[in-house]
């Protein structure tokens, strides 16, 4: 009541104006669209994700390449590919780019997250690479190459000895370079992929040559980025929180096989490498513990406080930012289909035990006729959807979307 | 001292408007830089592209008459470049500026629409649309293709783009080039300390 009562005086002697804007920044405490958009994805609703998401796409601010990836997740994995493909590419160009150098010099004095967010080089990768994803499934596999190629490109600035180790980048370049005929650049691509990671099975011509079916499957959660170092001044990514490790996947009730990984995102994450804004940062973060320790170290409280107060308004934090909406591992499953209509029934496990309430049915899925099929599953708690996954008609240089032969629908 | 709610109102509102951000917004030249600039193909270089091949084109003795205009039908762009980008862009573009300035000595053919062309004159010749007149379907004299590719380099915090668009007429008939142009531009950029 004393509160109300000394808000109501304010306005009053504000006057209208301020009673506007008090109102408006008590209105601002509520969630963003934003977080709405965010905790929306994390509940699988991915319509309203876009839904709250998309307010953010065209704000140019420093986080304009966050908002975009947020909303290419959301499109992606509610199958509006047109969208998620503005939203990627608008988000990849940025993250190309080298503009932000006003906010970079800001961010090597003050707190790192003063710059303009582009993304570590694993997710710069993922943007091409689920970019490349919807070219690939369009048909479209020059521009899929394409962002593969650039997928590739970004793995490029992480540490040496891991600037190749994109292994299903590789992969897909193997696979496009096969369907537009140049056979000598996809054997070179798919010996880099098994080269790169030589566990998966599914990283050789040979095994793949007769497969129309690629079925990728995003399991887990991103790694999670926190402050380390002297006054929380780098960063450092920890394992996302989550227990799949495998999945099975079932074409109308036949085992079509056990998934295979073909990407870590931790892995990736963990060997971006350190650089020289690292060291800037340490340098930073050693500054300010030393001001603290002096202060605590101080006989006298003036000086003491006056280290303290410097010391504390003296930013050097991490900037952790980050694309927590991606996976934590991509793994692969592929195999020959006869064109039609099936039902996928997908079994996540946890080391070798089923995750029931992590089962997913998916009825009238289509394997394509004449074309490469390629399906793209995420795991997730209770995502059972009885219905067909949303499909998007390709519409790309007059090519009409012929509804497959043999299958019934709804 | 005490502050009157008529000076304390317009400076509320002033500083809800600095802290708000500033928005920046403007209309620029198509083949004005990038905002964003990489070492990969941006507006300035698509509009140099196809400023170029229509220039050269126009001037091609085989356009030179306009008793009977050549046909000219698109064949594919391929992108054999670094990044996804719709090829269909350098095409249309170079047909709008071909038809503005070659005082019709060329005339294209839209075969993205042959389906619906060929539906719609099957309707008319059956009777079930109207008709105005009658015409053949044109036959290309010559296709306009192109290609995109690119050397594109890069380590760490350095990237080095060599890329090279390029665009040939065929003889339809012979299947002889008779006219190819390419547009090279090589670009290079260096991350700065705070990306990487």
């Amino acid at each position: 009541m004393k509160m109300f009562f000394c808000l109501r005086k304010l306005c009053n002697r504000a006057g209208p104006g301020a009673s506007v804007l008090l109102c408006l920044a008590a209105s601002a405490c509520g969630p963003s669209a934003r977080e709405l958009g965010r905790q929306a994805f994390r509940r699988h609703d991915y319509a309203t994700a876009q839904n709250f998401l998309k307010k953010s796409k065209n704000k140019a601010n420093k986080n304009f390449v966050l908002y975009n990836l947020e909303l290419g997740s959301a499109a992606f994995e509610g199958g509006n590919y047109h969208a998620a493909r503005r939203a990627f590419e608008r988000a990849a160009q940025a993250m190309r780019g080298y503009a932000g150098t006003a906010e970079g010099v800001v961010s090597l004095v003050a707190n790192e997250s003063a710059k303009i967010f582009k993304g570590d080089p694993f997710e710069q990768a993922m943007a091409n690479f689920y970019d490349g994803l919807i070219y690939y499934r369009w048909g479209d596999y020059n521009n899929a190459r394409a962002a593969f190629h650039q997928a590739l490109m970004s793995d490029k600035s992480s540490a040496d000895g891991y600037q190749e180790d994109f292994a299903v980048a590789q992969f897909m370049i193997g696979k496009c370079y096969r369907k537009i005929g140049q056979a000598d650049n996809a054997r070179i691509s798919f010996e880099k992929a098994r080269k790169a990671c030589d566990s998966n099975p599914y990283f050789s011509r040979e095994a793949i040559r007769d497969h129309n079916v690629l079925i990728i499957l995003q399991l887990g959660k991103a790694p999670k980025k926190i402050a380390t170092g002297p006054a929380g001044s780098l960063d450092e990514y920890v394992p996302g929180i989550y227990r799949e490790t495998s999945a099975r996947v079932y074409a109308d009730g036949k085992l079509l096989g056990t998934s295979s990984p073909a990407v870590d995102l931790l892995r990736q994450a963990r060997t971006s490498g350190r650089t020289a804004k690292d060291t800037i940062q340490a340098a930073k973060g050693a500054v300010k513990t030393g001001l603290l320790a002096a202060a605590a170290a101080q006989d006298d409280p003036k000086p003491g406080l006056a280290l303290a107060a410097t010391a504390l308004l003296m930013p050097a934090g991490a900037d952790l930012r980050q694309w927590d909406l991606l996976p934590g591992e991509i793994h692969l499953l592929s195999t020959k289909l006869s064109p039609g209509g099936y039902t996928f029934r997908i079994e996540f496990f946890a080391g070798g035990k089923r995750m029931n309430d992590f089962r997913q049915v998916w009825h009238y899925v289509p394997v394509e006729k004449d074309r490469d099929t390629l399906l793209v599953f995420r795991s997730g708690r209770q995502k059972c959807n009885a219905n067909m996954p949303p499909r998007q008609n390709p519409v790309f240089r007059g090519e009409n979307d012929n509804a497959f032969s043999g299958a019934s629908k709804n | 001292m005490s502050v009157s709610s008529k000076a304390l109102t317009p400076i509320l509102i002033a500083a809800v408007a600095v802290i708000s951000g500033c928005a920046d917004y403007g209309r620029v030249a198509p083949d004005s830089e990038d905002p964003f600039n990489s070492t990969t193909l941006d507006s300035k270089d698509i509009e140099a592209t196809i400023q170029l091949m229509a220039r050269a084109i126009v001037k091609l003795p085989q356009f030179a008459s306009t008793d009977k205009p050549p046909t000219v039908a698109f064949a594919e762009v391929v992108n054999n470049g670094p990044e996804p980008i719709d090829t269909e862009l350098f095409l249309e573009q170079i047909r709008e500026l071909l038809m503005e300035h070659a005082g019709g000595k060329i005339a294209f053919l839209n075969r993205a629409l042959s389906e619906a062309v060929l539906r719609e004159r099957d309707l008319k010749r059956r009777g079930e649309v109207t008709s105005s007149s009658r015409k053949a379907v044109g036959g290309a004299d010559f296709f306009l293709a192109g290609t995109i590719r690119a050397h594109d380099k890069g380590s760490a915090r350095l990237r080095s783009t060599y890329t090279l668009v390029n665009f040939n007429l065929t003889d339809a008939e012979s299947m002889q080039i008779i006219w190819g142009k390419t547009y090279k531009v090589k670009k290079t950029g260096k991350q700065a300390i705070w990306d990487r």
